[in-house]
């Protein structure tokens, strides 16, 4: 008992004492001594007196009134300064053609002879000199004045205004870095070793040990957390991976800031193919984060999922794509279904679309990483990739604006009717709202298909008039088109299976033609068929290095030609070879079926195709 | 300068005394006419050169004034100054200066260190530090601030220092000279004055409260700041201002700043009046131009001191107590004169037929 009054005895006192703190504290009255430099100045930079990148090996002073302005790469920088009424510039670039400082020498001195020296553009060179720094690294020195004075000053007056400017042209770690300081003219003259502070202070590496540099990319340099709190999720973004755009956005896209050979260094070899490569990517490499709609209470990823595989089947033909992975995954306290497929529509690129469908808070979300298949299979990116896959979770901070987002695709009858026709010409097909028109609606819309032009130009015809059509999900299209044409119709289909005959790849029997003709009375009826040998094309594709397609733009083509007196009536479906499926080709189909010209479906009068043999139209 | 013309003037003046000495002492009849024009010719010239004497003494004076005011004010000016938490880091941007601060200026109204100053200087402001004319810097703690009236209350840690003394508002006329105080634009630039004069009263600049308006310079850095006159008492703070115009600044009359303290003070916040009636503005009060149109009604809150029986949508507000309504900003203005339970005539009018509705004030949530 006693010990327990005395507990309490002391714990008051610890209590009133602990409580006089603030009180005591706050009676005491400030001196006003508080130096904001310190209260602003941030703990981590305080200490950073230079400025550099790890990834192109460079480091120099940072004044500490610097301001920096960097691009995404930090491969330009910017810095101006104050103190040194100067302006710093680097541009860092890959040397890609091997080029020696001779080399750039030449090339820059010989941009300044004859009518290439415009004196408005050109700075005036004083000193174009190869020399070397205080460490022995060799460089272009270029000494400059700005010319814009001497149209208004007279010699010395201009040299004495004008700014000061020297180029450090540097070729190391495979790198060209083209340094440029400007300093104020009078400035230079009265302080030229500020100059010499500066371009002296560059040097070509980058210690890792340095607690003074400020990396570039430092900002970048870990991994971190990604909150989208008007969405509602969040991700931990890769080290050296940011996002794009805005923040917070319905559509997050993120992307490696830097290549893997840049981080770490690999054969050039490597390099140079992927510089190839991404010239061909369908897609942009990364991933994107999405929310697709509301989610009906009844919905679940898989459910989803196994619908967009479905669509998938049905939708691209089963030789260009390889389902790698469908499985259920727990993401946190939300289920999702992750489906990956190979795609090999480009079949010397192939690439992985590994997508995440989850469904939660009442809401459904996408994640796509697209990768090439080169990557996917390198330990080290795939692993960034799956990082930052696994690591998605739905959080509650959202937007309170976030109401319901309503999913258009199944509000719509997409067997309902659908008339595509001309205007003038009684030309018409009764299809499904499955086929979109071109109209300010659809036009930008999510990228399913791009095919604009809603007028097609025949120049053997006059007076034409074309109607065009799409479907989403496998980039079928379709033109109607009416119009004059005097030519007798065996001199037209001849000049139009000629032009086919005369493709290389139809040539060498990679794509097969088949022409056929109907009667009906005295109408003539032209079915003309172009088809890829798609296994033909595979083989033809790789064994031969210096060949590249893709089959997502690679056209299957149905062509059917009527002509009725002086005007000429042509329907044209095509399917992108890597869409050419049996449900494809049974919408297709139903195109011609529909389609009546004149008020008359031949379709439906047809009794049988006589099949044209293709020497018949060879010119 | 200054003083060196006015010796001349007097020196100017006594040499030209002779003249009228002379003109008045005439020996010979002929020369009656020129001796008369010579005489209202020198008196002319006296009056004139009395006047622009006097006038030059008067500026002098002003002068004077204007350094003394300024002088005395200058110690009550605070410079404030804080990271803005709100902006976003731009990673293409690095300095080591912090890229988010942001200032604005204020003034002490009591002397145990309580400055006032516009609301959103001081909102976004991650840790407030004030700056004093001595250069002593300090942090300040948020007391209250307000949003719609744009003030905010903030203290620091230092007794005995000056306050500004708040001017009658029945005495802050147009036309009266006044003085705006602050930092505009770069902190360097701190305890800046500029002189103009009082151009206008209750201006509706937005839809809450009127404004004074002055051509005294403010610009971004001023807001918060104080706005005084002759006497170096406070009439406004200088809050806004047209940024491609000139002379178009506006602060929160100095009733308004009394309003906002005396709330605190009595009740620790601004306890404002409530009808719960949704009104829509005339486009003849968005323009300013004079009109008699009431507030046209929108719809009652559930809340509302008013029945849906008493009060339809399209009834138009015509008067509080008989204080015309014709303004959002107006129906604000009469309603600041009241107190959550006071009670209030609404005069309404529906088919141009005007009926009174007596209600009890609440105080809005």
């Amino acid at each position: 008992m006693k010990q327990r009054k005395r507990f309490i005895t002391i714990f008051l006192c610890l209590m009133i004492f602990i409580a006089s703190v603030p009180s005591y504290v706050f009676g005491l009255e400030d001196d006003g001594s508080i130096d904001l430099y310190e209260v602003f100045s941030s703990k981590a930079d305080r200490m950073k007196t230079e400025v550099g990148s790890r990834i192109f090996k460079w480091s120099m002073h940072l004044p500490d009134d610097a301001i920096v302005y960097k691009s995404d790469r930090a491969n330009y920088f910017d810095m101006y300064t104050e103190s040194y009424q100067s302006n710093v510039s680097l541009e860092v670039m890959k040397n890609e053609q091997k080029y020696t400082l001779e080399d750039i020498l030449y090339s820059r001195q010989m941009n300044t002879r004859d009518f290439h020296y415009y004196w408005y553009y050109s700075q005036k060179e004083f000193t174009f000199d190869i020399q070397q720094d205080e460490r022995g690294e060799k460089y272009i020195r270029i000494v400059k004045m700005d010319p814009f004075y001497d149209y208004y000053l007279i010699d010395d007056a201009a040299e004495e205004f004008s700014s000061y400017i020297e180029n450090r042209i540097y070729i190391k770690n495979d790198y060209i870095y083209n340094l440029e300081v400007t300093m104020e003219g009078r400035y230079y003259r009265e302080n030229p070793e500020m100059f010499n502070k500066l371009t002296s202070s560059f040097v070509l590496s980058y210690d890792e040990n340095s607690p003074y540099i400020k990396e570039l990319s430092d900002s970048v340099s870990e991994p971190r957390a990604y909150d989208n709190t008007s969405y509602g999720w969040r991700i931990t973004v890769n080290p050296y991976w940011k996002e794009e755009g805005i923040s917070n956005a319905r559509v997050q896209h993120f992307t490696a800031v830097y290549s893997d050979e840049e981080i770490y260094g690999t054969d050039e070899d490597i390099l140079e193919e992927e510089l190839d490569f991404n010239n061909h990517l369908p897609f942009r490499e990364g991933i994107t984060v999405s929310l697709v709609s509301s989610a009906l209470p009844t919905e679940t990823a898989e459910g989803w999922a196994k619908e967009e595989i479905q669509d998938l089947q049905q939708n691209y033909n089963d030789k260009v794509y390889e389902i790698l992975q469908a499985e259920k995954v727990q993401l946190g306290d939300a289920e999702g279904y992750r489906v990956k497929i190979k795609y090999t529509t480009i079949p010397k690129n192939p690439y992985v679309v590994d997508t995440l469908y989850v469904i939660g808070r009442g809401y459904k979300y996408r994640l796509v990483a697209n990768i090439s298949d080169k990557k996917y299979n390198e330990p080290r990116t795939r692993e960034a990739f799956e990082t930052m896959l696994k690591s998605f979770r739905l959080t509650n901070q959202r937007s309170s604006y976030l109401g319901k987002i309503l999913d258009p695709t199944s509000l719509i009858d997409w067997t309902e009717p659908k008339e595509i026709k001309t205007k003038r010409y009684n030309y018409k097909a009764d299809l499904t709202k499955i086929w979109h028109t071109h109209d300010n609606f659809y036009s930008g819309g999510y990228g399913y298909y791009d095919y604009y032009d809603n007028y097609y130009y025949y120049p053997s015809m006059g007076n034409q008039e074309s109607v065009s059509a799409y479907q989403t999900g496998n980039n079928m299209a379709l033109m109607m088109m009416a119009g004059f044409d005097t030519r007798s119709f065996d001199d037209i289909i001849k000049d139009y299976v000629n032009m086919i005959l005369e493709r290389d790849e139809v040539r060498i029997g990679l794509a097969d033609l088949q022409v056929s003709s109907a009667t009906i009375g005295p109408v003539s009826i032209y079915r003309i068929i172009t088809e890829y040998d798609l296994d033909a094309m595979n083989q033809f594709a790789l064994t031969d290095e210096t060949k590249s397609y893709d089959y997502t733009s690679l056209t299957n083509q149905y062509t059917y030609m009527v002509k009725l007196g002086n005007d000429l009536y042509t329907q044209t479906v095509t399917i992108p070879l890597a869409n050419t499926t049996d449900y494809t080709k049974r919408s297709m189909e139903g195109v011609w079926k529909n389609t009546s010209i004149l008020g008359t479906n031949y379709s439906s009068r047809i009794g049988s195709w006589n099949r044209h043999h293709n020497s018949e139209f060879l010119n | 300068m200054k003083k060196f013309i006015v010796f001349l003037m007097i020196f100017v003046l006594i040499l030209i005394q002779p003249l009228a000495g002379f003109a008045e002492s005439p020996s010979v009849a002929t020369e009656t006419s020129n001796e008369a024009s010579i005489e209202v010719l020198s008196n002319d010239l006296e009056g004139l050169i009395k006047n622009i004497i006097k006038e030059m003494l008067q500026m002098e004076k002003e002068d004077g004034q204007i350094t003394k005011v300024i002088d005395e004010i200058n110690q009550s000016v605070v410079a404030i100054i804080g990271n803005n938490k709100t902006y976003r880091q731009q990673d293409h941007v690095y300095t080591k200066m912090p890229s988010n601060l942001q200032h604005g200026s204020g003034v002490i109204i009591s002397s145990d260190g309580k400055i006032i100053t516009n609301n959103h200087v001081v909102k976004d402001m991650e840790e407030i530090y004030v700056v004093m004319y001595d250069g002593k810097a300090y942090q300040a703690q948020l007391l209250y601030r307000d949003e719609e009236i744009d003030l905010a209350l903030i203290k620091i840690n230092r007794s005995n220092v000056k306050p500004v003394k708040l001017e009658a508002p029945d005495n802050v006329k147009v036309g009266n000279t006044v003085i705006a105080i602050g930092t505009p634009l770069y902190f360097g630039y701190r305890n800046s004055a500029s002189r103009g004069i009082i151009s206008g009263l209750n201006r509706p600049v937005d839809e809450t409260y009127t404004y004074l308006q002055t051509d005294a310079s403010v610009n971004p850095g001023n807001s918060g700041g104080p706005l005084v006159n002759m006497d170096g008492k406070l009439v406004g703070i200088n809050t806004l201002g047209y940024v491609y115009y000139s002379g178009m600044n506006f602060a929160i009359p100095v009733e308004n700043v009394s309003y906002f303290l005396d709330h605190y003070h009595q009740f620790g916040r601004i306890r404002r009046c409530y009808t719960g009636i949704q009104f829509e503005e005339n486009w003849a009060a968005m323009l300013g131009i004079p009109t008699n149109q009431g507030l046209r009604v929108v719809t009652l809150r559930q809340d509302a001191v008013v029945a849906s029986s008493q009060v339809q949508e399209g009834d138009m507000l015509e008067a509080i107590d008989g204080i015309k309504t014709s303004s959002i900003a107006a129906y604000n203005e009469a309603l600041k004169q009241y107190l959550p339970g006071n009670q209030v005539t609404l005069t309404f009018s529906r088919n141009n037929k005007p009926f009174d509705i007596n209600v009890t004030l609440k105080d809005r949530p």
